[in-house]
């Protein structure tokens, strides 16, 4: 195993989560907030000084396969988490370490869990650095550096294993032959996207502040607000324009890269967008005529059924009512929705509809076969063969998932809430969603976990943000023998 | 630049690999889709699963807008279709990898005639390579640079030679010779060398000059300059076949070892002045029956590198005073070396030199581009020839007065036909024709690139 690049990559990229961390330095300066400035100030320095020796040393192996490419991303992710959860606790904010680690994870992995009941006291720079984690995890913090930094100008084997083993999907596909072009180009149409949003929220007589920190919950699908109540206390037109970015974020990147190259046909027919656009029509109509009674006019009904569709799809976790109250369908097809999440190669979490397809189709194929056993068939997907390769990888995807998943909530029921809090918190959280059900419900928080619990949901938060393997490596004993 | 190359084998690989090094984005086509796999896996650059000659796939690899297509399958036919549907979609520049000694004669009417811009024939360059090592014994490399009528050869000085610890300014003096030395390998290491850096027996030495200034070095070193007569060929390979042909015409005698008696009895009618042998040459006892201890040189030219190297080695231990191994994969030639096999020659790495340097040409928008691209010493020093011309930064100013970039020498300057080795006192002048060494880590299209740029 390469230690030594793997060490290198990680200080270059603490060195850049440094360089975020200036605005949010900036703002608590600006608001005279010393507790939080000098928190933010101290961090950085630390985070400078560790990294930047490591990160400038000269390059001594370059042989990077895919499982340094895993190890990687897996400890990367755990070390920008713990370095960016210090200015919470330094500045007295969230006074528990632990409770700290969760929230910054939950920020990173665009979960928008928290532990927090009252957020609107905290200072505008701590909320400010709490919104933004969700704008660099969303695209991932290593397809950052990929596009900036001179690590693959050489080969780009390094580079490809890493891009691999952080971006979700069943299959990467680059925009163009250039991994680094690639990569500079999702990151400007999610930067494009970003600004958008926060200008046309702007126009509704959003407050800037406001504007900028739901902009980033919302491009990195996230999840954190700055209000108490999310985003109930907004006027309707900011809850419509929220509901469309959602959606627009937890579309496959790919596509927006289409219709820049006019390639209308190909977006149209694209499968995964259609089954999304398929499940979100449907179940927002469901839960429409579902919730009637629940509001005043059929309007906000769509309104919120909507947003609230948009919300928990796209694994982004505002809310706009208390959803939780709402009639058993609704609440039932939420949670489902939960498992299938986003389109794969947005920065939505959850499962993902191109494997929520593929495996439909595979279960298709299993019952034919079985009452025709020699039928020889092949899964498609947009019109192509899928290898058996790529759809056992779902199979088995899906098997580590949900025994992740039977663990995770075996371990957390310690605590002794009820199931109904236990199950939906592990599906919230392993799907980067953020609010569950009753204990965990929209108007609740994670506070009430012990912080043994909180430990567990960080590392399924991470599980699910990074599709399991880069953190289950991390466990396997085989991986770190020479 | 934009490259479109069908087929991700061998010469595929090596070429991409060589070209994204440079720089360039590249789109590969491959059938197999565990060969797409591979390239996606291990390469910066896109791979799609498909037949080249489809134009849905062409498509798919936006060859129309591309400025480059490389076909280079295993199939002549294949790659020639390619170039032309990728001409018919609008690609400009075709490059297409034929090797079947049929078509290799006709090359010029096909070139002509389906607009190809350049056809690669790795296995015929092979053979010139391996031609051109057995015309001088000595040496260990031999890398020809047409326009200016120089060669840069590698040889390895014994221990007690003239050249074992000859400092370098006093190189031309003592040997009474004109020829510069370009760059040194020792313990694994490449130096570009100034006039204070002193040869010691067992390092790898290129040297730039005439054949006849060169054959003056060999001749006081010391080493074999006797041209191979007796030539045993193992393996009726592509390669062989080109390289009986080159032998025969030269006036060689030539004994070609194959194991398949069909293909034996093919290259007998076809080359009835050889001495053809239906027998395994991979077996000792075959060997000796053929007098393979009595030959001036073998060449082992099997398909499998592992026989060819072992044989190899086999060979040297006998006795044999020249053996020449071709290999495909190179990279095990290092460890080979100090087994009596030095000189190999690898087929796909002449023809990825001459794509990378027909795309330099490609890439430069000036007059004075890159007319030959060599790698020497395990391909981590590039030689340059280049035109001067009215564009040059430089024109008649001094060398000595010259600023260049670190790691840059003048190996050679070509002059109305004359090779001149440069001194401080030389300057360049229109219509010269030089030869410039540079460390690969630099890419040098354009002779005004290896100048420092004032501020």
């Amino acid at each position: 195993m390469n230690y030594w690049m793997i060490i290198n990559i990680i200080a270059k990229i603490v060195g850049v989560e440094a360089a975020f961390m200036l605005p949010a330095l900036i703002i608590s300066a600006v608001k005279g907030e010393n507790r939080s400035a000098v928190a933010f100030a101290a961090t950085i320095a630390l985070m400078l000084i560790m990294s930047l020796p490591l990160a400038l040393m000269k390059k001594r192996r370059s042989d990077f396969h895919a499982r340094e490419g895993l190890v990687t991303v897996g400890l990367a992710w755990i070390v920008v988490s713990l370095f960016g959860a210090l200015p919470f606790c330094i500045s007295g904010a969230i006074p528990n370490y632990i409770d700290c680690i969760f929230e910054t994870v939950s920020g990173f992995t665009t979960t928008g869990a928290t532990i927090l009941g009252e957020i609107e006291s905290l200072p505008m720079g701590i909320l400010y650095w709490r919104s933004f984690t969700h704008w660099l995890g969303g695209m991932g913090v290593l397809v950052f550096v990929l596009a900036l930094s001179p690590l693959t100008e050489k080969d780009g084997g390094e580079g490809m294993h890493l891009l691999r083993a952080e971006s979700p999907g069943i299959k990467i596909s680059k925009l163009v032959p250039r991994m680094k072009r690639s990569a500079g180009i999702l990151y400007t149409i999610y930067v494009v996207m970003t600004v958008l949003e926060a200008v046309l929220l702007i126009i509704g007589r959003v407050p800037l502040f406001d504007s900028v920190t739901i902009a980033f919950g919302t491009a990195g699908t996230g999840g954190f607000a700055i209000k108490n109540d999310s985003l109930a206390s907004y006027s309707a037109y900011t809850q419509w324009v929220v509901t469309v970015f959602m959606l627009l974020f937890s579309v496959n990147f790919n596509i927006y890269f289409l219709l820049l190259l006019r390639q209308f046909r190909k977006v149209i027919r694209d499968e995964e967008l259609r089954a999304f656009s398929f499940i979100v029509v449907g179940t927002t109509v469901i839960i429409a005529i579902n919730t009637i009674g629940c509001f005043d006019s059929f309007g906000e009904n769509i309104r919120h059924s909507a947003f609230q569709v948009a919300s928990i799809i796209s694994t982004t976790g505002f809310c706009t009512v208390d959803f939780d109250q709402w009639p058993q369908i609704s609440r039932t097809l939420l949670v489902l929705l939960m498992f299938i999440g986003a389109c794969a190669g947005s920065t939505g979490g959850g499962s993902k509809v191109v494997r929520v397809v593929v495996l439909l189709r595979s279960a298709k194929r299993a019952i034919y076969k079985a009452f025709h056993p020699r039928a020889v068939k092949m899964v498609y997907m947009d019109g192509e063969i899928l290898e058996d390769d790529t759809v056992n990888a779902v199979g088995s995807y899906y098997l580590i998932y949900f025994l992740i998943f039977a663990i995770t909530t075996l371990l957390i029921t310690v605590d002794g809430f009820s199931m109904e809090t236990n199950f939906t918190a592990v599906a919230a959280c392993i799907n980067n969603v953020g609010p569950g059900m009753d204990g965990v419900g929209a108007v609740m928080n994670y506070g009430a976990f012990s912080y043994f619990s909180k430990i567990i949901l960080s590392i399924s938060m991470l599980i699910g943000r990074l599709e399991i393997y880069p953190i289950l490596v991390l466990m396997v004993p085989q991986v770190w023998k020479k | 630049m934009r490259i479109v190359l069908i087929g991700g084998g061998k010469v595929g690989y090596a070429i991409v690999r060589q070209l994204t090094r440079e720089g360039h984005d590249i789109i590969v086509v491959d059938s197999n889709r565990d060969v797409v796999e591979e390239i996606n896996n291990s390469l910066d650059v896109m791979a799609i699963c498909g037949n080249g000659a489809d134009l849905d796939v062409l498509n798919a690899a936006e060859a129309a807008s591309a400025d480059l297509l490389i076909a280079c399958t295993a199939q002549d036919e294949l790659n020639i279709l390619c170039c032309i549907f990728a001409r018919k979609l609008g690609c400009g520049n075709t490059i297409a990898r034929v090797r079947t000694p049929a078509y290799a004669e006709q090359m010029y009417y096909l070139k002509e005639e389906l607009g190809l811009s350049m056809t690669i024939n790795p296995e015929l360059n092979a053979a010139r390579e391996i031609f051109s090592l057995l015309e001088i014994p000595g040496v260990l490399r031999r890398d020809s640079f047409p326009k200016s009528r120089v060669e840069i050869v590698e040889i390895e000085p014994k221990p007690g030679s003239v050249l074992d610890g000859i400092q370098l300014f006093e190189f031309s003096k003592r040997l009474r010779c004109k020829a510069l030395v370009c760059a040194v390998k020792r313990e694994g290491k490449v130096i570009i060398p100034d006039g204070g850096f002193a040869i010691r027996a067992g390092d790898k030495v290129s040297i730039c000059g005439t054949i006849t200034e060169i054959a003056k070095i060999l001749r006081v070193t010391g080493l074999n300059l006797k041209r191979a007569k007796n030539v045993m060929i193992i393996g009726g390979s592509k390669v062989a076949d080109y390289l009986t042909y080159l032998l025969l015409k030269s006036g060689a005698r030539v004994k070609v070892l194959e194991t398949n008696a069909d293909k034996a009895v093919m290259f007998a009618k076809k080359y009835p002045d050889a001495e053809v042998v239906c027998a395994d040459g991979s077996s000792e006892e075959v060997l000796r029956s053929e007098h393979a201890d009595q030959m001036d040189a073998v060449a082992t030219l099997t398909n499998i590198d592992e026989e060819n190297l072992i044989l190899s080695m086999y060979l040297s231990h006998i006795g044999v005073p020249q053996v020449i191994t071709k290999v495909n994969r190179s990279e095990y030639g290092a460890l080979m070396a100090d087994k009596g096999v030095s000189r190999l020659v690898s087929p796909k790495k002449l023809c990825a030199d001459a794509i990378v340097g027909y795309v330099r040409a490609m890439q430069n928008t000036g007059d004075s581009s890159v007319l030959t691209l060599h790698h020497l010493v395990d391909g981590r020093v590039d030689a340059l020839e280049f035109d001067v011309t009215a564009s040059c930064r430089h024109l008649g100013v001094m060398l000595k007065d010259i600023k260049f970039k670190p790691n840059i020498l003048i190996a050679c300057i070509n002059r109305m036909g004359k090779a001149i080795v440069p001194g401080g006192f030389d300057s360049f002048e229109e219509g010269d024709t030089v030869i410039v060494i540079n460390s690969t880590d630099r890419v040098i299209l354009d002779l005004n690139d290896i100048f420092v740029t004032e501020a």
